[in-house]
């Protein structure tokens, strides 16, 4: 019942957003917190759905942005020709990723604070899936580069080049966590670390646009009516995207959560043993 | 009061600590100007080498054997337990923290000083001469990348101190916090070390004191807050 | 419930509406998922000098963690002369001395510089004479400008006591002192013992050693999986007994 409610509070609160008389209007900074409103509504809807469920609706979504690429987008960018429809699974892994990156130090920090290892595995379990995320989104660059500029790596792209830092940063985490063994160090310190790597984020994307080399960030060329339904594909992409990264991140955790009671039931094991 | 007091007591022996051992100091200052060397005989005769990777060699060689000082910054606390005695002892953990970040960072500074006398004379800095105004924005602009390097790093020290491989995670971790820093100062490498007419739109040193100061200040409080949470058990 | 622990010799008078040294109310530790302490509960009064057993893994020397304000308890209270270990962590740690299972002495530095260090961390002005007294009192005054690392292990853990008891804390509190000692070095730590109890100092150890334990304390309890399981001498030995022969080893450090 109490689910249920929080779906219907969600539904509501999003649908209200968009049908606030002048909404286009809003400034940036309005329509980004609404936004964060919006996404942090959707995060406990998500939740509270069963597993399974999420995960069909997840790949149902991922599904329909493949046929909408396939058939709805127009077939060739201005100056990329076809190659540009990468572009649709480009974006929508890079917003993931982002977006899992800060959650995950949302989380480290409320770790810290309630000392309770359920919320350590919870952004273990977020940043590995955020790292998949930006594996592929670093895999999707380096092919729109090749097809762009010809080269698989350029240093002019900031956002390529942030995303690039963070997937060393995470994976530097990763690494971190597979040399601690006691389940409660490991805890302490990985949530140390999530929050510390998540203030760097927005410092490497600062340090990168005020006093990186000249940035020609690789944009579509978008016209008129094209750009209304790739604007559209391209957000409906990152939700569709961003509901099935959650759904994944629900499966690892509970993957995590077993493991940790597997461990939980052989140490009780062998101390009785002693 | 007894934080200021324990804080200049914990920098005083750490420093007596280091200083009958010298081990830290002069490990790092070898192996800087090691790599100043080795860096120095591939740009050897060509001058315009000389202008853009000189300064990136003087970069790279503090920041390498930083590491080396860093992932030795708790061993002498952790070889009798000492760690634990002073984590009990009636003051914060965050004045620990800041005291043991003084006392590496004066270490990296010495070494740093160590790495601008050996770039000087290896990469034919005319530091005497031509660039003698560039002796105080260097020095300026160097402590402070050795003060937001070695802020994260003492954190990341306390962190991978006992572990297997320790040393080697903790360049892993630290070289990816260091990396808005490297961006800021290589920006203004062309107006810090080479001929000012050359590179009006570069950073000017000023800008990256003040950028510098602020990354400091961030991961400083960050560390301070952060700190209690890892020497906890 | 509070439970005052039962002496093994004279009883002690009661000192009814003074602050007691420790007053421990079911304290629970968790480290992850394993349980160290199980709802314990402890009473010490001043002056009392309290010996803890019990089995490897029982919970003692979280017990003494938890008292010493080095880790947090998960729930439960804990106070130390009538101030709360979690709120008032650093007023309560200028009132104990705590010794280790290591040193905590800095290798590289003298017996006299270690104590200057900790006793700037205590904020001292300088040695007490009462610490130069126990410096001659355990024959170390001829090495004190020696560095620590040369030491005999016996000499470590005499300067040890004397870090530990440089501030005058009201409660000293010991973590197995008589490890890894010869027999007359065990006999010159029980002397600093006895002489420390004489003084009114309130004494917490975890020993091994039941007859030594029981002989030096006032009062003793055990631990066992976590929770208080027995207070009085025979259970303790009984209990003592019962997990060595499970064990299949000595109880004897």
């Amino acid at each position: 019942m109490k689910d249920a409610f929080k779906i219907l509070v969600a539904t509501v609160l999003v649908a209200a957003l968009y049908m606030l008389p002048g909404f286009e209007s809003l400034g940036a900074r309005t329509k980004w917190l609404s936004g964060a409103g919006i996404f942090i509504a959707l995060c406990f809807t998500l939740k509270s759905i069963p597993l399974g469920v999420h995960l069909i609706v997840g790949w149902a979504l991922v599904i329909e942005t493949l046929r909408q690429v396939c058939h709805d987008v127009p077939m060739k960018e201005i100056m990329l020709g076809e190659s540009y429809l990468i572009f649709y699974f480009h974006f929508p892994s890079a917003i993931t990723c982002l977006a899992m990156f800060l959650m995950a130090g949302g989380i480290s920090f409320w770790q810290l604070k309630t000392n309770d290892l359920k919320w350590d595995q919870s952004a273990a379990a977020c940043i590995e899936l955020a790292v998949i995320a930006c594996s592929i989104t670093l895999l999707t660059g380096m092919t729109w580069a090749q097809a762009a500029w010809g080269r698989p790596w350029i240093w002019s792209d900031p956002r390529l080049l942030t995303v690039a830092i963070m997937w060393f940063t995470y994976m530097a985490y990763l690494m971190f966590r597979m040399a601690i063994d006691d389940p409660v160090k490991r805890a302490r310190f990985s949530s140390v670390l999530g929050i510390l790597f998540a203030i760097n984020v927005p410092l490497v994307w600062y340090a990168i646009r005020l006093f990186g080399e000249e940035s020609h960030p690789m944009e579509l060329t978008m016209e008129g009516t094209q750009k209304e339904i790739m604007t559209y594909t391209r957000w409906y992409g990152a939700g569709a995207f961003f509901i099935l990264y959650m759904a994944l991140w629900r499966l690892r955790a509970s993957s995590m959560r077993a493991d940790a009671k597997c461990d939980q039931l052989e140490d009780a094991f062998m101390r009785q043993k002693i | 009061m007894n934080g200021w007091r324990a804080f200049f007591s914990l920098i005083r022996w750490d420093l007596a600590v280091e200083f009958r051992r010298r081990e830290t100091t002069l490990n790092m200052c070898l192996f800087a100007v090691l790599l100043l060397f080795i860096g120095s005989y591939t740009v050897s005769q060509k001058t315009e080498l000389i202008d853009t990777f000189g300064p990136i060699y003087y970069w790279i060689a503090i920041i390498f054997s930083g590491t080396v000082g860093l992932s030795r910054a708790f061993l002498p606390e952790r070889e009798n337990g000492a760690m634990a005695a002073i984590v009990t002892a009636p003051i914060d953990a965050g004045v620990y923290y800041l005291a043991k970040m003084m006392a590496v960072w004066l270490y990296v500074l010495v070494m740093s000083f160590m790495v601008l006398a050996a770039y000087v004379v290896l990469f034919d800095f005319e530091i005497y001469g031509q660039y003698s105004d560039r002796i105080l924005p260097i020095t300026v602009v160097t402590a402070l990348f050795c003060l937001v390097y070695v802020a994260p790093g003492v954190l990341l020290s306390a962190m991978t101190v006992g572990l297997k491989g320790g040393e080697v995670i903790l360049r892993i971790l630290l070289f990816p916090l260091m990396i808005p820093v490297i961006i800021v100062v290589l920006s203004a490498n062309p107006r810090l070390f080479t001929d000012p007419e050359l590179a009006v739109t570069y950073t000017s040193p000023e800008t990256a004191m003040a950028t510098l100061g602020a990354l400091a200040a961030i991961y400083v409080c960050a560390c301070y807050l952060l700190f209690p949470k890892v020497v906890e058990e | 419930m509070s439970a005052a622990p039962s002496p093994s010799s004279a009883p002690e008078e009661n000192h009814s509406g003074e602050v007691p040294a420790i007053e421990v109310e079911n304290l629970w530790k968790k480290y992850g998922f394993r349980l160290a302490l199980r709802g314990v509960s402890l009473r010490v009064s001043k002056g009392d000098c309290l010996a803890v057993f019990g089995a490897n893994g029982a919970g003692k020397s979280t017990l003494l963690k938890i008292l010493s304000s080095r880790t947090l308890p998960t729930s439960g209270k804990a106070m130390v002369f009538g101030k709360d270990l979690v709120k008032h962590k650093l007023e309560a740690r200028t009132q104990m001395g705590v010794v280790f299972h290591e040193s905590a002495l800095r290798a590289d530095l003298s017996l006299n510089e270690n104590l200057k260090f900790y006793s700037s961390l205590y904020g001292l002005g300088g040695m007490s004479e009462a610490t130069r007294q126990l410096i001659e009192t355990l024959g170390l005054q001829d090495r004190s400008n020696e560095p620590v690392r040369n030491f005999s292990r016996g000499m470590i853990q005499r300067a040890t006591l004397i870090r530990s008891l440089l501030h005058d804390p009201q409660l000293w509190l010991l973590d197995e002192p008589f490890t890894g000692l010869d027999p007359k070095g065990r006999e010159l730590i029980a002397q600093v013992i006895r002489s420390q109890r004489e003084q009114g100092r309130t004494i917490i150890f975890i020993t091994h050693d039941l007859d030594l334990g029981l002989e030096l304390s006032s009062s003793a309890i055990a631990l066992k999986d976590g929770e208080l399981a027995a207070q009085e001498s025979e259970s303790i030995r009984e209990l003592l007994l019962e997990a060595s022969s499970t064990e299949g080893g000595s109880k004897r450090a």
